[in-house]
């Protein structure tokens, strides 16, 4: 009966272990911290159903050290008729790159290009939240032009934090989201 | 701190007012095809998402229906996806539903410990969320449902009489080709006389994709047994209580029962008629009274998702009445009565998302909750209940297919 317990632990613990992909690699890049994500994210059947809808993926990285708070977004929808991914990339001061990519190999290729998620190099720790929501939150621009219009959170750190609450705000059930503890490299 | 609280405040703001984007993709809908519905009509859920074949949509349109169709009490999840279309450019949307089951409940078992007035002492008590609804819900031909249960309805209002009935009804979808909507039930009240069966109404238009006029009548008819007192008059209690109420309504909430995000905004006039007999006493005259009551009602909530298994709730209400009594005595006479609250919510799930992904929760809840209430010139009132009331409540709260069970307690000072 032990010997039975032991065994069923041993297959289960690799099994947990794989549960969660492994922590986005985050590396130094001109004084700006960048994060590349797991491909495990955009395996998953979770994901690839959603990928495959027609419909954009929304995949909503949020940096937090402390209470800072800075965030990201990559956007990906597969154009039925065309065939092709076409991919959006929103760092965090706002800086990002539009693509048309035509075959899944480019698309993780693509995807394994690190994303720019905060302006400086954190301290030591720094916590990895990343959300995937169904639909786009390319339509929520309008409300972030709107809010830095409005006075008094028009500086570059509180763009990054538009963002991320307009990710959070798309009134969408999230498909997955992951959370991780990452080390910074040292400077 | 500060900077982040006018920032999410503005964000509220702007989240109500978001406008379409011209740059965002469009889709043009050849065909809509409804796919895992069961026993729910496709046509029901086709009016209900606002969409029709031949048009086209933005992704926010899209979104918009998704959380219309999350909202319906008779449907789990959604999913919406595209496929291609018999042309170029043409678009079949795909919406994946889960169903509920037919037969459903909902318990709210919350007791609150409050110690209150009881003319020059203090009695314990014990208030607070006690209903429970069950039933059976099947949907007949393209737009209809047949439901029966049994409804524990309470309200907030103190001069209305609330207690639970035994309903069967009809509700017919998608009237005159539009989201308006027609429910008719018949309900016997549970009340410890003998009850007569009472009509109640209930009719919603749709003003735009998330605004509603709902019209809802509802009466309730109480005949008691006949009492003969020795040398006195022979007593029949009856009373009968008509209830109308027209309510504006926004909503954009992602859930029926447990939002975690989006706002929900209600507002509107409430009429009320009631006629009751009963025996003064010593005089042992039978005193009938009319009552009618003018009143508003409003409500304004905004739920926020702080990360995926937590969630905010902020909550402000408010009621005005006038209720004229005739014949107004001393004793019973008319009165204002003013009711606010102002809630806070925190509510964490106990499930992953993989968990969540059918449709189902499992939750904690603790609300803060503060009341107050006042009636004009009625100088017994502060003689059996406290004014202004603060509340604090804990409860667990699991959703599934079947229902929504909620459990907890909590205490008032």
């Amino acid at each position: 009966m032990v010997r039975r317990c032991c065994a069923l632990l041993l297959l289960l613990v690799p099994a947990l272990a794989f549960a969660q992909p492994r922590p986005p690699a985050v590396a130094l890049q001109n004084g700006a911290l960048t994060a590349t994500l797991p491909l495990e994210v955009l395996n998953d059947s979770a994901v690839r159903k959603q990928l495959g809808s027609g419909l954009t993926t929304t995949f909503l990285i949020i940096a937090r050290e402390g209470k800072a708070l800075s965030a990201a977004r990559l956007e990906v929808r597969y154009d039925l008729w065309d065939e092709v991914w076409l991919v959006r990339r929103i760092e965090f001061d706002r800086r990002g790159d539009v693509q048309r990519v035509t075959s899944r190999e480019a698309l993780e290729a693509w995807w394994r290009g690190p994303v720019r998620l905060i302006a400086r190099a954190p301290r030591s720790r720094l916590q990895i939240e990343l959300t995937v929501l169904p639909f786009s939150a390319a339509e929520e621009e309008d409300a972030r032009q709107w809010i830095a219009k409005s006075g008094g959170v028009g500086t570059a750190n509180s763009g990054s934090l538009v963002d991320a609450l307009i990710g959070t705000t798309i009134s969408a059930k999230p498909i997955v989201s992951y959370r991780w503890d990452v080390e910074v490299p040292a400077r | 701190m500060k900077r982040f609280a006018t920032l999410i405040f503005v964000m509220l703001i702007a989240a109500a007012a978001l406008a379409q984007d011209a740059a965002s993709p469009r889709f043009s809908i050849e065909r809509i095809e409804v796919r895992n519905a069961k026993r729910v009509s496709t046509d029901v859920i086709l009016s209900e998402s606002g969409l029709r074949a031949g048009a086209q949509y933005s992704e926010s349109e899209l979104r918009d229906a998704s959380l219309r169709l999350s909202r319906l009490p008779f449907l789990l999840s959604v999913e919406f996806s595209l496929e291609k279309g018999s042309a170029r450019g043409l678009h079949v949307l795909v919406i994946t539903v889960s169903e509920t089951k037919p037969f459903f409940y909902q318990l709210d078992i919350r007791p609150v410990f409050q110690t209150k007035p009881l003319l020059d002492s203090q009695a314990d008590t014990f208030t607070g969320e006690n209903d429970l609804s069950l039933g059976f819900r099947w949907f007949v031909g393209r737009r209809g449902a047949i439901h029966a249960g049994l409804q524990n309805r309470r309200d907030h209002r103190e001069y209305t009489e609330s207690s639970g009935a035994l309903v069967v009804g009809y509700t017919q979808y998608d009237l005159f080709g539009t989201r308006a909507f027609a429910a008719f039930n018949l309900k016997r009240p549970f009340v410890p006389d003998d009850a007569s069966i009472s009509p109640q109404f209930v009719a919603g238009i749709p003003l735009s994709l998330n605004q509603t006029l709902t019209l809802d009548y509802d009466e309730t008819r109480v005949v008691g047994s006949t009492i003969n007192f020795v040398d006195g008059p022979e007593f029949q209690r009856n009373s009968t209580q008509r209830l109308l109420a027209l309510t504006w309504s926004y909503n954009t909430t992602n859930q029926p029962v447990l939002p975690t995000k989006g706002v929900i905004i209600s507002a509107g006039p409430v009429l009320s008629w009631a006629d009751r007999n009963f025996l003064s006493f010593p005089s042992q005259n039978i005193v009938r009274l009319h009552e009618h009551t003018f009143g508003v009602d409003a409500r304004a909530a905004r739920y926020f998702e702080l990360s995926d298994r937590d969630s905010v709730s902020g909550v402000v209400e408010t009621s005005l009445a006038r209720v004229i009594r005739d014949p107004s005595t001393p004793d019973l006479h008319s009165y204002n009565w003013r009711f606010g609250a102002v809630q806070a919510g925190y509510s964490h799930s106990l499930w992953s998302h993989e968990e969540r992904a059918g449709g189902g929760d499992s939750r904690i809840e603790v609300l803060l909750r503060a009341t107050t209430r006042a009636v004009d010139g009625y100088p017994y009132y502060s003689n059996y209940d406290i004014p202004n009331t603060a509340q604090i409540s804990a409860s667990w709260v699991r959703r599934s297919s079947w229902g929504t069970i909620r459990l907890g307690g909590g205490y008032a000072w």
